[in-house]
C-alpha cells in the first residue's frame, strides 16, 4: 500500500480573494470566501449558507401528525433523525409517551441509522482525505480510492453493511429515506418473529464490520505520526469551546432520549437540562451574510466568532458527546473509549478534546456503540411484542424532542390546539449547533496554511477537510463518485474580477 | 466495469431470487398484483407488484459507440434525498460513470459552474435535476444547465410538483413572513429572546460589506416554483425520493439511446410510473366500505391487510400515479401522494378530494344522510389543504394564503 499523499505544490496567486464555490456542502449551496491582505497572508475566511426553505413557518397550520414526514424533507441525508426527534415532540403534543415495545423499536430504526449514516461518512468522505492523502490527486480521493488502498474485500463490505444498516430502517420504517413508521405514542408496523431474525442477521454483521473499520482507523490515521502531527496541531484543527451532548441515567453516551448535557472548556460540568428546557439554555444568533443560524449558550451569551469560556459557542459532535460522555454503554465501544482517552492523554489532550480532527475518530467508536446496540435491541423479546402505540390519546399541548442526530443535538419544538393543528413550530438542527465553530475552523486552518499567495489544491482541501470533520448533512455523500472530485479556486481581483482559477486536478 | 461490477452482480445474487428481465423504458405496465411478497430491500430494490426494475447489468459493456456523453446533475431547493436515491443505485451509478462523463453534481463532485458555462450549447446530453426552485441562484443555474443541455429530467417529487418545501406557498406573507418568523419569531432566535440583536434584528442579505470585503448571498422568491414553471424541461421522474425501479427505468431509457440508438421517449413523458393508480400496486384488500369516520393510524388498530381508506384513514392512493411499490401502505400508513397525480390530472389534491367524496355514505343504496352529517365528516378532515396537496402545492392553482384562511 502506497503512503497517502499529504503536501503539494503551491502556486502563486495574485488578487486579494480566493473563493471556494461551490464547496460540497451542507443541506444546500455553501461556499468559502478567503480574504488576503496586501502580503498575501488570510486576513480572514467566511463559510456561507446562501439556503432557506423556511420549513419553521410552514410547519404553522399543519397537522401536527403530519410533522415527521413533512420535516424528514429537511434532509435527505439523516431523515431518521429527523423523523424520530419530530416523532417524540409529536409524543409530547399529545401528553404521552412511546410504549415499552415502541420506544425499542424506534430505537433499533435509529441505531442502525447511525451505524447507516456514520458508514457513509467515514468511508465516502472522511476516509478519502486520510487513506489516499489531502493531497491525493482528486480522481483518487474517493471510495474508489480507499478501495483501491486498502483492499477490495473491504470495499465490498462497506456496501454491504451500509445496505444491510438501510435494510433495518426499511424493515421499521417502510423506506430508509423519508421513512413514515412513527406516530404519537407508538409505531405503526409490529416486528414479526421473521424480521427480527433478519435484523438480528444484519445487526451482527454491524457489529464485525465496526470492528473493523476501528482497525482501519487504527493503522490509517493512529499509526500515522504525519497525520497525528496535524491531528493534534494547536494551531490548525484546534478551537476551545464548549461541547455538548445527551446522556443517558448513568451519565453515558446516548443518542434517543437523554438529557442534555454541556461541559466547559477545561472539561468541568457546565450544564445538564431536559431538552424541554432548550430555552432557558441555548439562543441562536444570526449574522447578515449567511442564511445558517448561530446557536450559543445564553450565559456566556453571543460575542461572534470567537471561543473561550467568555464566548458561548458551543459544539455538538461526535467529538462533543464522547467529551460530554462519562463511559459508552455497551462493552467493546466502552473498551475503544478508554483506549481513546488513554492516548489522548498520553498526547497532552486533559479534559475535553478540542482538536476537530479528532470527531472521525470519535464518529468510529459511535459507530461501534450503535453496532453494538443494535444487535442487542434486535435480540430482545420486546422488539416483537405488538403493543406498539398507545390508546386514546388526544392532541393539545407543546412537545420537545430531541435526539442526537449523527451531526449533533436536534431538536424540534412544536404546539398544538386540541385539533391537532400546529400553532407554533421551532428548530435547532444538528449540523447548526457547530456552525460558529465551522466558521472558526475553516478561517484558522486557511490562515495557519495559506501564505504569501501561495495556493495549491491540497491545502485547499485542508480548509475544506476542516468543515469535512463536522460532516455537515450532505457530505456523506461527498467524494462517492470515481474520478469527478475536483475542486476549483477563484482568484479575485479586488474589484471583483477574476484573475485567475486553480483547479485541484 | 471493473471489480466493483462483479461484486454487486454477486451480491445481488445472493440478495434476490430473480431480477426481472428488462423492461420497456417508458410506461412499464403494471404486474399483476396477485402474489405480493413482504417489503422490500435495503434501497427499496425488488418488488413483485408494480413497477419492475429494468435491468441495466449486461447492458454496458464500456463507453457508448459514439464515446461517453455528458451528464450534469444538480438540486435545487432539495433535500439532498434525491441525490442519495441516485447514490444508493450502488453498481449503477459505476455504470453511469462508464457511460456518461459527469461534468457536475454538487452533492458528489464539486460543481464548476464556470466550467459549465464555458460549455457549448446543447453539449451536455442530460442534465437531471432535483429540487425546487426556491430562489435566484435556483434560478440562475437551472437556466445555465437548460441552455448548455439537450435533455433535461425534472427529477423527484419537488422538482415535478414543488414537493414539501411548496408548503411554504400557503404562507400569507410570502418570504418576508418566512424571513422574519425564521429570524425574529422562532423562540430560540436571539431577537425573539430580547438577547443579541434585539434592537435591530439581523437577516442575511443579499450583498454584505465585511471588514474585508463583498460577500454576497441569493434571494429568496416569494412563492416556491416547479422546475417546469421555470425552464423548459423533457421528461419527469417522480418520488419523494424516487425508487430505484424508477431510476432504473430513467437509466434504462438513457442507456437505450445511447448505445443501440433506441429513440428518447416523447417530450414530456413521465418516467418511472405505472399507467394505474397506487391502488392497484398495493398489497391491501379492498372492501369499498362507506367512511363515516375519518381515522389518524394512531387512534385505531390498523388491520394489516384491509384497504386503510376502508379502515376510514384518508389515504392518497386512488388520486396519486403507481410507480413506488406501495411501501408506505404496507407499514400501515396511508399514502401521502409523493409521486404525484395519475397523468393528465394537474390538482392532485382535489382529485383526491373526489375519491374520498365518493366514499362518504352518499350513495342511493346508502339511505338518506342529512348535509349536516356530511359536512360532520368532512369537518374530521384537518387541514384539508396541507393534507392533500402535501406534494403538489408547487403544481396547483391554489397559490396563496387567502385560501388558508379560509379553510
Amino acid at each position: 500500500m502506497a503512503g497517502p499523499i499529504i503536501w503539494d505544490d503551491k502556486q502563486k496567486v495574485t488578487g486579494n480573494k480566493v473563493t471556494v464555490d461551490p464547496i460540497t456542502r451542507l443541506e444546500g449551496h455553501g461556499k468559502i470566501e478567503i480574504f488576503l491582505d496586501d502580503k498575501g497572508d488570510v486576513q480572514n475566511a467566511y463559510w456561507q449558507v446562501p439556503e432557506l426553505r423556511g420549513f419553521e413557518r410552514f410547519c404553522v397550520g399543519r397537522k401536527v401528525t403530519e410533522l415527521n414526514q413533512i420535516t424528514a424533507r429537511l434532509c435527505g441525508v439523516c431523515p431518521g433523525a429527523h423523523h424520530l426527534a419530530s416523532t417524540k415532540a409529536i409524543d409530547g403534543c399529545y401528553n404521552t409517551k412511546p410504549t415499552e415495545t415502541a420506544f425499542h423499536i424506534r430505537d433499533t430504526f435509529y441505531n442502525a441509522h447511525f451505524v447507516h449514516s456514520h458508514i457513509a461518512h467515514f468511508y465516502a468522505l472522511a476516509a478519502p482525505d486520510f487513506v489516499c492523502g489531502p493531497a491525493a490527486p482528486a480522481a483518487e480521493r474517493n471510495v474508489l480510492g480507499v478501495v483501491g488502498r486498502v483492499g477490495l474485500e473491504l470495499g465490498g463490505a462497506v456496501i454491504k453493511t451500509r445496505k444491510e444498516a438501510q435494510l433495518v430502517q426499511a424493515i421499521i420504517g417502510g423506506k430508509p429515506t423519508h421513512p413514515v413508521m412513527g406516530v404519537p405514542g407508538g409505531v405503526t408496523k409490529a416486528i414479526s418473529k421473521e424480521e427480527q431474525k433478519e435484523i438480528i442477521g444484519y445487526a451482527e454483521n454491524m457489529v464485525e464490520f465496526a470492528k473493523t473499520t476501528m482497525k482501519v482507523f487504527n493503522d490509517v490515521v493512529l499509526a500515522n505520526k504525519e497525520y497525528m502531527d496535524i491531528v493534534l496541531n494547536p494551531d490548525l484543527y484546534y478551537h476551545e469551546t464548549y461541547h455538548m451532548g445527551l446522556v443517558n441515567e448513568k451519565g453515558q453516551f446516548e443518542i434517543h432520549d437523554g438529557k442534555v448535557k454541556v461541559v466547559d472548556q477545561k472539561g468541568n460540568d457546565y450544564c445538564m437540562y431536559d431538552p424541554y428546557d432548550y430555552l432557558d439554555n441555548i439562543a441562536e444568533a444570526n449574522e447578515p451574510w449567511s442564511y445558517e443560524k448561530f446557536p450559543y449558550l445564553k450565559k456566556p451569551g453571543y460575542k461572534g466568532l470567537v471561543d473561550g469560556p467568555d464566548s458561548g459557542l458551543y459544539r455538538a459532535t461526535p467529538l462533543s458527546r464522547l467529551n460530554v460522555a462519562k463511559e459508552m454503554p455497551t462493552p467493546l465501544a466502552q473498551e475503544e473509549f478508554v483506549k481513546y482517552k488513554g492516548i489522548l492523554k498520553d498526547a497532552g489532550v486533559n479534559g475535553p478534546c478540542q482538536h476537530t480532527l479528532v470527531t472521525h475518530w470519535a464518529r468510529v467508536i459511535e459507530l461501534l456503540c450503535c453496532a453494538e446496540k443494535c444487535l442487542e435491541d434486535a435480540k430482545s423479546d420486546l422488539l416483537i411484542h405488538d403493543d406498539i402505540k398507545q390508546k386514546d390519546i388526544q392532541a393539545g399541548g407543546r412537545g420537545v424532542g430531541c435526539v442526537e442526530a449523527p451531526r449533533g443535538t436536534l431538536t424540534h419544538d412544536y404546539t398544538c390546539d386540541e385539533n391537532g393543528i400546529v400553532t407554533a413550530c421551532n428548530m435547532v438542527v444538528g449540523t447548526t449547533n457547530n456552525n460558529g465553530p465551522i466558521c472558526m475552523d475553516v478561517a484558522k486552518v486557511a490562515k495557519g496554511l495559506i501564505h504569501n499567495f501561495e495556493v495549491s489544491p491540497g491545502l485547499l482541501n485542508m480548509v475544506e477537510m476542516a468543515f469535512r470533520a463536522y460532516d455537515p448533512c450532505n457530505s456523506c455523500a461527498t467524494h462517492s463518485l470515481p474520478g469527478q472530485m475536483p475542486l476549483t479556486a477563484v482568484i479575485k481581483n479586488a474589484d471583483g474580477t477574476v484573475y485567475d482559477t486553480i483547479t485541484r486536478n | 466495469m471493473g471489480f466493483f461490477d462483479k461484486l454487486f452482480k454477486k451480491d445481488k445474487k445472493e440478495a434476490k431470487e430473480e431480477a426481472p428481465k428488462a423492461a420497456p423504458a417508458k410506461a412499464a405496465p403494471a404486474a399483476a398484483k396477485a402474489d405480493a411478497k413482504p417489503c422490500c430491500d435495503a434501497n427499496g430494490e425488488v418488488e413483485t407488484i408494480g413497477l419492475p426494475a429494468a435491468d441495466l447489468g449486461e447492458l454496458l459493456p464500456g463507453a457508448p459507440p459514439g464515446g461517453k456523453f455528458k451528464l450534469a446533475i444538480y438540486w435545487a431547493a432539495a433535500c439532498g434525498g434525491c441525490d442519495v436515491s441516485l447514490l444508493d443505485t450502488n453498481e449503477r451509478i459505476l455504470t453511469i460513470g462508464d457511460m456518461a462523463d459527469i461534468v457536475m453534481w454538487p452533492v458528489a463532485a464539486d460543481g464548476k459552474e464556470k466550467d459549465i458555462e464555458a460549455m457549448e450549447d446543447g453539449e451536455i446530453l442530460v442534465s437531471i435535476i432535483s429540487g425546487a426552485v426556491r430562489n435566484t441562484e435556483n434560478e440562475h443555474m437551472v437556466k445555465l444547465l437548460r441552455k448548455k443541455s439537450k435533455v433535461v429530467v425534472s427529477y423527484g417529487t419537488c422538482a415535478c410538483f414543488g414537493g414539501s418545501p411548496a408548503l411554504a406557498n400557503l404562507v400569507p406573507g410570502e418570504s418576508k413572513e418566512i424571513l422574519e418568523y425564521v429570524y425574529t419569531k422562532t423562540p430560540s432566535s436571539a431577537a425573539f429572546q430580547g438577547e443579541y440583536h434585539k434592537d435591530a434584528p439581523v437577516f442575511p442579505q443579499k450583498s454584505f460589506q465585511a471588514p474585508e470585503g463583498e460577500l454576497t448571498l441569493p434571494v429568496l422568491f416569494d412563492t416556491v416554483k416547479t422546475l417546469d414553471q421555470v425552464i423548459d424541461v423533457d421528461y419527469y421522474v417522480p418520488g419523494c425520493p424516487p425508487l430505484q425501479e424508477s431510476i432504473s427505468q430513467m437509466l434504462k431509457a438513457v442507456a437505450d439511446f445511447a448505445y443501440n440508438g433506441v429513440p428518447l421517449p416523447p417530450k414530456g413523458t413521465e418516467i418511472g410510473v405505472t399507467t394505474k393508480t397506487l391502488c392497484e400496486e398495493c398489497p391491501r384488500h379492498k372492501e369499498n366500505a362507506r367512511i363515516s369516520h375519518i381515522y389518524e393510524p394512531h387512534e385505531i388498530d390498523v388491520k394489516p391487510d384491509v384497504c386503510l381508506m376502508d379502515q376510514g384513514i384518508l389515504c392518497l392512493g386512488p388520486a396519486t400515479v403507481g410507480g413506488c411499490g406501495a411501501r408506505c401502505t404496507k407499514v400501515g400508513q396511508p399514502c401521502r401522494g409523493c409521486y404525484g397525480p395519475t397523468a393528465d390530472v394537474q390538482e392532485h389534491g382535489a382529485s383526491v378530494f373526489t375519491a374520498i367524496a365518493s366514499m362518504f355514505p352518499i350513495r342511493e343504496d346508502d339511505g338518506i344522510i342529512g348535509e349536516d352529517e356530511i359536512i360532520k365528516i368532512m369537518s374530521e378532515v384537518k387541514d384539508p389543504l396541507g393534507y392533500f396537496y402535501a406534494f403538489t402545492l408547487g403544481k396547483s392553482l391554489i397559490k396563496k394564503a387567502v385560501v388558508e384562511g379560509g379553510q
